[in-house]
Parts: structure tokens; C-alpha cells; sequence
């Protein structure tokens, strides 16, 4: 007989052979850079995230992807507010006899005290220094917040469709650290509409509905229910005539997620 | 690859042979193939000790100072020993040796050594007693197999083919116990040889009969085309891949040596000395490879000794050093482990009952016989060892792995690799999972986590639909269903992440160390019911039962030996 070698003598070499199968919502490896910055095209009415309950494909994880953030953090609670700081909001009407981005900036520094120690907080804005990110999603970072809030200067345009794709780019990138575990909230505190033929926010937000579980909350200063983000069923919209509504629309972003578990069978 | 590509070229040479019908042999007990052979005393003289062709008897070479008689100023001769060391591979010849006295050890894997347990104990003078573990395969052996089988439970009604007394006989009944079947739930076909030859699993695994073989890794990338899938070309077996390999399977193959009792009682001084310096040569061979670089010389010298005395070639030096590489030592911590620790799951205890069991079950032995220990002093054999701490690492990148997992959860790929899988089940509201309630399963979950140390657990949370399902049908805006379902998902990971903390808390209270990096878990909320999808919903339970099926957290012991970003580099 041959000698009987057991095992070994080869280097144990595997070929390596992962299939990388294209998801099955979108063949596109773009799409969910195009869903974030909102260049998708818009959805058919029955699209929904939310509605297509074996729809798990948010945030598309790239290959070589990782977490992080710590194991016990994935599921962190994540808040990205816009702050409208165009020079409509240096107004004084509707808002207790201060300017509308004072009344704003003192509601939403209330609103920091509320938010839980240890969910991420964010923030944009736009003012005479255009459309920027004033502070990154983390947790303690609530006096950079309140100092930043302080610091917006009220002017220029209302570049609404800019801001909530700057904001979704930001919740969906922190959602790939996160592993698409957690809350993800899109708060937008404004007094205008945008122009729409430069700024036309229609489409970044029918992609936050159709391909993401981010909750779009907006709070309309002044401005009544007839806003562009007013879209019922699909948002929250809180239509604020005066600085305590404007509170209470923001406590309500608070609120926690409705329950599900409670289960009855129904026999 | 140059190693791979030799391979694949002596099968193409033996190509004719290997399609030809091998030669199967009938596996009835040790105890009625070696009846005849009669126990004698312990020969006089050097000590004639057997090694098998195995990474880890180069560590007793390179003690024995790299020749096959004892060296003078080796590691043995220190320690006052007069060796001969005698490769045997063929285990009955090992077994008659051990009788008659030409040898008093024994040189197999445990599974090998069980096998042989009831003809050993027949006689007093040769009872064994195990002394020592050199090593566990992690990556030496590997299950291999065709189209249509996706994990081990799939073996039901198969045929199987593998070498009767050799090293992968527990190794099959351990992986079919673990996916809940026995070797009777499976065709068996006995080979004599184990490589190299017509009659050996490979050749068997070419015909068209056999649906899967336990082979050697050499003979595994041959079947697989290099350890994919096979083409069918050269050799291959078309649409053959590994199932599983000992490189996730990393603890069921221990490799040992095993004395006889009246050579044990009489010389037990000598056995230790025997003991010390293989721990000595594994730790100083150790040492050597790693710093080879700079001791060439030495290191040259001690595989070429190696390759002649295992593979009869002082060429066949790369040879050698894959064996090496296919060999997990296990050091003094590991041999503390292995033989002291009572709550250790892959100890000899363990291993020893799990085999006898499944063999007198198939007719492979004849009843249960003792395996003993030898209760060494381990304090003692610490003397001149620089390292007997075992380092507790964790073995997976835990990053990767999330990664990994979470984008196989996106492209509904999770189940690939799967090995085995179970699921426990909980109560609407529960987010706790205490031992109390899932003692067995938990124990399952330390069992097989303790023995396919190579594998991930991912353990999956799902959620109960009803209330989604409520909500969409009085009509819920679409931000509230959003907001339920993200909660299900979170929800579904919060309990994956208690379940898996509560198993390596139980596993603590019983003295036993997981590897947390091992687990990953999932959130599945409720995007997979088990009752399926109708439409884009979970399909409505139709009746309690089926309601509660969903409430579920699903443990999958998945192979990713392909995945190499997971595992941590050494």
C-alpha cells in the first residue's frame, strides 16, 4: 500500500468564493447613495418602506463594511434637526413678540435638555452661511448644540431640499455604523417654502418614505398646514402658530415609537 | 498553490486507477479483526514509540533530536529517555504491536484509540491509559460533498464513504449526532486506505453512488477544485465543495498517545520524563518556527528530519511543513484542559462518551471500555516551560463579522454555510431568557459552540407580526407602521442580545469560557415570519400555533471558512 498519510501535506488553501448577490429591491450598487442624497426617482404610489414588512435593505451595507459602534450601542436613538435660518425667520410675528429664529432657537434649546443622554443628536442649518452641519450626530455633545443653535444668523434663502438630503445622508451614514439597528428621526424646523424651481425637496423626500425607516418630522413656524413636508400619513407635521406649539411639536418628536408586541390572538 | 497544483497532478497521474470501482472492506469490530493476536510483556531495550503522519508527531521528532533514534543532548536524552521512534499508520498493525509488547504506547486520535478500547481492555497488562494530547486537527480533514446537500442534516439517506478505523470515524458521528442523526441514517461505505490509492475515500467519492466522503485536506482540494466548487475537471467531482472542515470543526479530532497499564504502573517515572519532553519539543519547535528566519539551519534541519521520517522523503520538505500547519498544539494548558477540567466540554471524558456511544450503536465496538488518564501532577511537568497559560483570545473579528452577517441578512443569503440550526421559542412581552427555562437548548448552543470553534453562531431574533398586522389593517398611516416595524426589528436584536448573554453567562457558572467574538446576533423584527409572506405581509396565523411559532430566536452554526476577514489574524 501507499503509505497511509493522514492528513495534511498541502497548504490549505480555499479558494475563496463569495457571491455577492445584488440586492433584491435594487441591482443599482449606487442606489443607496443616490436614495441619500435623494436623486432617486420618484416612487410609485405603492411603494413604502414601511408597508413592505420583508423590506429589511436599509442602509445598504457595502462590501467590507463594518460597524462602529460599540455592540450594546446598535440600536442608539438618532435625532438630525434642520434649522431654517433664512432672513424670513428674523420676523417677529406669531412668536410672542421675539424674532422667529429666537423663538426657535429657545424651543430647540429646550428640546436638548429633553433628548436622552445617550441618543445621538445632530444638527444643520441654513443662514448666511449657506448649508452646512453645525454638529455632528453624537452623544455629549449638547453645548457644542446649544452653541451652534445660538450662532445661526438668520438670512438668505429657504434651500430646504439641500438641507434634508444633507440630514438623510448624515442618519443613513450613521445607519451603516449601526447596522440599520436603532431609531432615526429627520427633524426640520422651518417658516418658508422653497423656491420650488431650485429647491424643490419633493423628491428626497418621497426616498426617505419609499426606501428608508427615518421619521421625517416637521415643524412649520407660522406657516400653516399648507407646506411642501406637510405630507399626511407619511410624515409628521405639526403646523405651530405660536412658540409653545412649537414646543410642544418638538416634545412630540420625543415621543417613544408606538408599541407592537402587545399581541392578543384573535381567536 | 504550487503545493495544490502537485496535488491535482499525481491525481491526473493515478487518474485511471481512480475511476475504476474502489475496493470496499466490512468494518466489523477491532476486537474480532485482532482476536487472534496474543498479549505479550513489554519488550526490553529502547523503547520503540509510534508516530502517524501528523503535523503534530514532528514536535516528538524534533525532542527526539530529529533522527528516529534518541539523540544524545536531545530534549529525550535529557530527559533519560532511549527512544526509537516507528511510523505506523495502519492502526490494527499499531494495535497488534501494543499487544504483543513490541511497544507500550498507542498513537492515534481518540477516536481511534475508542475504537480500539474494548480489544485493549481485554487484557489488564494493556488497558491504556491516555498520557498525553499532542493536538487537535484545525484544518487537516474535511467532510466533503455533492450537489443537493446543504448542511449536514441533509445527509439523511446518503452514502458515505470514509476509511474504516481511521481518524474520521467520530469525526462523522459527532456531525451527524449534532445535526440530529445517527450512522444508521446513513449508507456507510469502508474504505481500507485513507490516500493514495484506488481503494481510499477519494476514489470512492468519483463514483456516482457515493454522496459525500470524509477525506484528508490534500484529497479535499483535489474533489473541490481547490476548495470551491468542483468543475469536474482533473480529478474534481463536479459541483463537490466542503461541507465542513476541521478548521470549524476544531474540536472533535484530539490526537494523543495513550501506555499501557502494567508498562504505566511499573515505569510511571519514565511515561512522565516521556510526557515532559514532548511538551518541551512542541514548545522549543514552537519557537523555532516562529523564528525561522533567523535559524534556517535549524529549522531546515528539524523538517527535513520530519519529512523523512513521516512522508519517507527528506525532500518532501513543504509537505511537512502543511502538516504542521494543519495541527493545533495544545501545549500544557491544553493537556490541563483536556484531561483535568471536568466542566471542560471537549475534554477526554466527553470525547470518550460520545464516541464509545456512537460505535457500540453501530456495531463498531462491542460494548463501552474505560479510557483512564494518567493524573499527572501538572505542577510538576511545568518545570522548564516558558508558557503554560492558556491565552483566552477571541478568535473572530467582531466587526467583520456583523458586517458580514448583516449583509448576508440584506441579501437573504444567511442560511448559506449553514451546518446546523435549532430555535427556542418565548413568550409575547418576554425579554428575558434565563437558563431555567432554556437549560437544554443553551447547553446544545455551549456544546456545539465548544466543538465548531471555527464556526459563527448567529443567533436571530424575530417578532410577532399580529400587532403590524392589526395596525395596517384599522388603516395606520404609513409613519406609524414605519415606526412599528423599525421597533420590531430593534426589539428582535434586544432579545438575540440577551439570549446570547444569558448562554455565556451560563456557560460562566459552569466554569466554561465561550469566546463571545463567536456569536453574532440578528434582528430579524418581522420581516422573516415563519408562516411566510403573503404578498409583502407576514402571512396572518391562522391559528395559535402558528402565531406562536413566530415568537422564535433561531440559533445557525454557520461555516465561513472562505470568509477570511472574519477570523482575527494569529
Amino acid at each position: 500500500m501507499a503509505h497511509n498519510r493522514r492528513r495534511g501535506g498541502f497548504a490549505w488553501v480555499i479558494v475563496v468564493a463569495i457571491a455577492i448577490f445584488a440586492l433584491s429591491r435594487c441591482g443599482d450598487d449606487d442606489e443607496p447613495e443616490r436614495a441619500a442624497r435623494g436623486d432617486r426617482a420618484p416612487p410609485t404610489a405603492a411603494e413604502s418602506y414601511a408597508r413592505a414588512a420583508a423590506n429589511d435593505s436599509w442602509p445598504r451595507l457595502e462590501e467590507g463594511a463594518r460597524p462602529e459602534v460599540a455592540p450594546d450601542q446598535l440600536a442608539t436613538v438618532n435625532y438630525y434637526v434642520v434649522l431654517d435660518g433664512s432672513g424670513s425667520m428674523q420676523a417677529i410675528e406669531c412668536s410672542g413678540g421675539v424674532s422667529k429664529i429666537e423663538a426657535a432657537v429657545a424651543a430647540l434649546r429646550r428640546f436638548v435638555g429633553a433628548v436622552p443622554a445617550d441618543a445621538n443628536l445632530g444638527l444643520a442649518a441654513f443662514d448666511r452661511a449657506d448649508v452646512t452641519e453645525r454638529v455632528a450626530l453624537a452623544t455629549g455633545n449638547r453645548d457644542a448644540f446649544r452653541a451652534a443653535l445660538d450662532a445661526v444668523a438668520a438670512e438668505g434663502g429657504t434651500p430646504l431640499r439641500s438641507a434634508i438630503s444633507l440630514g438623510f445622508e448624515r442618519l443613513t451614514a450613521q445607519a451603516r455604523r449601526q447596522l440599520g439597528y436603532g431609531e432615526y428621526h429627520l427633524v426640520v424646523v422651518t417658516d418658508g417654502v422653497p423656491d420650488p424651481s431650485s429647491e424643490d425637496p419633493t423628491r428626497v423626500i418621497e426616498t426617505i418614505w419609499a426606501d428608508s425607516p427615518v421619521v421625517l418630522h416637521t415643524i412649520g413656524f407660522c406657516i400653516g398646514e399648507d407646506h411642501v413636508l406637510n405630507r399626511p400619513g407619511r410624515s409628521y407635521y405639526v403646523a405651530a402658530e405660536s412658540p409653545d406649539e412649537l414646543q410642544q411639536g418638538l416634545g412630540a418628536v420625543l415621543a417613544e415609537a408606538p408599541s407592537f408586541d402587545v399581541a392578543t390572538f384573535p381567536n | 498553490m504550487k503545493l495544490v497544483a502537485a496535488a491535482l497532478l499525481g491525481l491526473m497521474l493515478v487518474a485511471p486507477a481512480a475511476i475504476a470501482a474502489p475496493k470496499y472492506v466490512e468494518a466489523p469490530p477491532l476486537a474480532q479483526v485482532l482476536d487472534k493476536t496474543a498479549v505479550g510483556d513489554v519488550a526490553a531495550g529502547p523503547v520503540q514509540v509510534p508516530l502517524i503522519t501528523w503535523g503534530g508527531d514532528i514536535a516528538t521528532i524534533h525532542a527526539n533530536g530529529n533522527q528516529a533514534a534518541t539523540a544524545r543532548g536531545s530534549l529525550f536524552a535529557s530527559e533519560g529517555l532511549e527512544l526509537n521512534l516507528v511510523r505506523e499508520d495502519v492502526f490494527s498493525k499499531q494495535v497488534a504491536a501494543y499487544l504483543s509488547g513490541r511497544s507500550p504506547y498507542l498513537r492515534g486520535t481518540l477516536g481511534m484509540l475508542n475504537l480500539a478500547a474494548d480489544v485493549l481492555e481485554r487484557d489488564p497488562r494493556t488497558r491504556p491509559v491516555v498520557i498525553y494530547q499532542l493536538t487537535w486537527s484545525a484544518g487537516g480533514d474535511a467532510l466533503v460533498v455533492k450537489s443537493g446537500i446543504g448542511s449536514a442534516k441533509d445527509l439523511r439517506g446518503k452514502t458515505l464513504a470514509l476509511q474504516a478505523y481511521g481518524p474520521h470515524v467520530d469525526y462523522m458521528t459527532k456531525i451527524l449526532g449534532d445535526a440530529g442523526l445517527s450512522a444508521r441514517d446513513v449508507k456507510l461505505r469502508w474504505l481500507p486506505d485513507l490516500t493514495g490509492t484506488e481503494n481510499a475515500p477519494l476514489a470512492a467519492f468519483q463514483q456516482a453512488d457515493v454522496d459525500a466522503a470524509f477525506l484528508i485536506i490534500p484529497d479535499a482540494l483535489v474533489a473541490t477544485s481547490g476548495g470551491s466548487v468542483g468543475t469536474g475537471a482533473e480529478d474534481s467531482v463536479k459541483g463537490a465543495r466542503i461541507l465542513l472542515s476541521t478548521k470549524t470543526a476544531n474540536r472533535i479530532i484530539a490526537d494523543v498517545y495513550a501506555v499501557r497499564s502494567d508498562y504505566f504502573n511499573a515505569n510511571r517515572k519514565t511515561v512522565e520524563s516521556f510526557v515532559h519532553g514532548l511538551m518541551l519539543g512542541e514548545e522549543k519547535l514552537d519557537a523555532l518556527v516562529r523564528d525561522k528566519a533567523r535559524r534556517g539551519a535549524e529549522y531546515k534541519a528539524a523538517m527535513t528530519a520530519a519529512a523523512k521520517l513521516l512522508l519517507d522523503s527528506a525532500q518532501a520538505v513543504a509537505d511537512a511543513e502543511g502538516l504542521y500547519a494543519d495541527a493545533e498544539f495544545v501545549g500544557h494548558a491544553g493537556n490541563v484542559e483536556f484531561f483535568s477540567n471536568p466542566n471542560y466540554p471537549r475534554g477526554l471524558e466527553t470525547l470518550t462518551r460520545e464516541a464509545q456511544g456512537a460505535f457500540a450503536a453501530i456495531g463498531l465496538t462491542q460494548g463501552r471500555a474505560k479510557l483512564a488518564a494518567a493524573g499527572w501532577d501538572y505542577d510538576r511537568l511545568r518545570q522548564g516551560l516558558a508558557a503554560t497559560a492558556s491565552a483566552e483570545t477571541q478568535r473572530f473579528d467582531q466587526g467583520q463579522v456583523a458586517a458580514v452577517v448583516t449583509r448576508r441578512q440584506q441579501q437573504g443569503t444567511l442560511a448559506e454555510g449553514e451546518l446546523f440550526s435549532f430555535e427556542i421559542f418565548f413568550e409575547p412581552n418576554q425579554n428575558s431568557f434565563s437558563a431555567d427555562l432554556y437549560e437544554q437548548a443553551f447547553a446544545k448552543v455551549v456544546d456545539l459552540a465548544s466543538t465548531y470553534g471555527g464556526a459563527l453562531i448567529t443567533v436571530e431574533g424575530h417578532s410577532d407580526p399580529m400587532a403590524y398586522l392589526r395596525d395596517k389593517k384599522e388603516g395606520k398611516p404609513d409613519v406609524v407602521l414605519g415606526r412599528v416595524k423599525q421597533s420590531a426589528k430593534n426589539l428582535s436584536l434586544s432579545r438575540s442580545v440577551a439570549v446570547r448573554d444569558s448562554i455565556v453567562a451560563y456557560a460562566e457558572g459552569r466554569d466554561i469560557t465561550l469566546d463571545p467574538s463567536q456569536f453574532a446576533v440578528v434582528g430579524h423584527g418581522i420581516s422573516k415570519p415563519r408562516g411566510g409572506l403573503c404578498g409583502e405581509d407576514p402571512c396572518a396565523p391562522k391559528n395559535e400555533r402558528e402565531w406562536r411559532d413566530n415568537m422564535r430566536v433561531e440559533f445557525r452554526i454557520i461555516q465561513v471558512e472562505a470568509e477570511s476577514d472574519v477570523f482575527k489574524p494569529l
